[in-house]
């Protein structure tokens, strides 16, 4: 193995794990609100390590650059979608 | 200045599409007239705001808040896993002095990537934000975070004008 690539596979895994981690937050909080903050914060940061890894892999700026771009929509929507379930969540009561 | 903010918002769209395709030649010209479409759409859906928008001011904001999204995911994750899952809900009702919409929404998105902080939208100009720890660093660091949106996008944040839209 190059050191591209344990780097690379060094940035999945920890990416993998921020996917899981999120995951139990999802299973284990208790209310509504307190799950969004385990998806939304855990799962960016997951998917963040993700496209580290995927771009550490390509080696090429181009195909970073997307990667970089496909990150910041996915965190600008989970961002408003999260903001709209937890809106959405305060009307009808906070039973999970 | 409306020629300027049309000028930056059509850069930020051809730039996007130049990244989609790979700057592929074939696809330059479906851009350009996605771009254009795109810019008329933003200035009906996102009219101007009369203050500005200091793009090097918000470009300048990125590895702080890169830096700050990473502790706000290890925190949650380190509270997840966590055996006795140390979390204390609650919320802080925050009042916002941000004037424009859309420094509110870039604020409430900064606020729910930060560690333990969650935007639960606007009533009027309280944001409802939902806090796995309440105490006064909570607090200090929302107040911090407003600052720098406030910087970025112009705003005035000691004015005590409180528009109900956004």
């Amino acid at each position: 193995m190059t050191l591209i690539e344990i780097l690379a596979s060094a940035c999945l895994a920890v990416g993998v794990f921020f996917f899981f981690a999120g995951t139990v937050g999802l299973l284990r909080f208790p209310d509504v609100h307190s799950r969004l903050h385990a998806l939304t914060k855990a799962d960016n940061l997951g998917l963040a390590f993700i496209v580290l890894g995927a771009g550490i892999h390509f080696g090429d700026v181009m195909i970073a650059a997307k990667l970089a771009l496909v990150w910041f929509l996915a965190v600008f929507a989970a961002g408003a979608a999260a903001q709209l379930v937890a809106r959405a969540a305060l009307r009808t009561g906070d039973e999970p | 200045m409306l020629a300027v903010i049309i000028a930056k918002r059509a850069a930020l769209f051809a730039l996007a599409w130049l990244i989609l395709t790979g700057a592929a030649p074939g696809g330059l010209v479906v851009g350009a007239a996605a771009v254009i479409a795109a810019t008329a759409v933003s200035l009906k859906l996102l009219p101007p705001s009369p203050r500005q928008a200091k793009v090097w001011a918000l470009i300048a904001l990125i590895p702080g808040f890169l830096w700050r999204s990473v502790l706000g995911g290890a925190d949650v994750a380190w509270r997840a896993l966590h055996p006795k899952l140390p979390i204390h809900p609650g919320w802080i009702d925050y009042p916002v002095t941000l004037q424009d919409g859309t420094a509110r929404a870039m604020f409430g998105a900064q606020t729910s990537l930060l560690p333990g902080t969650l935007s639960a939208g606007l009533e009027g100009a309280t944001m409802r934000i939902h806090c796995l720890e309440v105490s006064d660093r909570t607090r200090d660091e929302l107040a911090r975070g407003e600052a720098r949106v406030a910087r970025a996008l112009s705003q005035q944040p000691e004015s005590g004008e409180n528009g109900t839209d956004g």
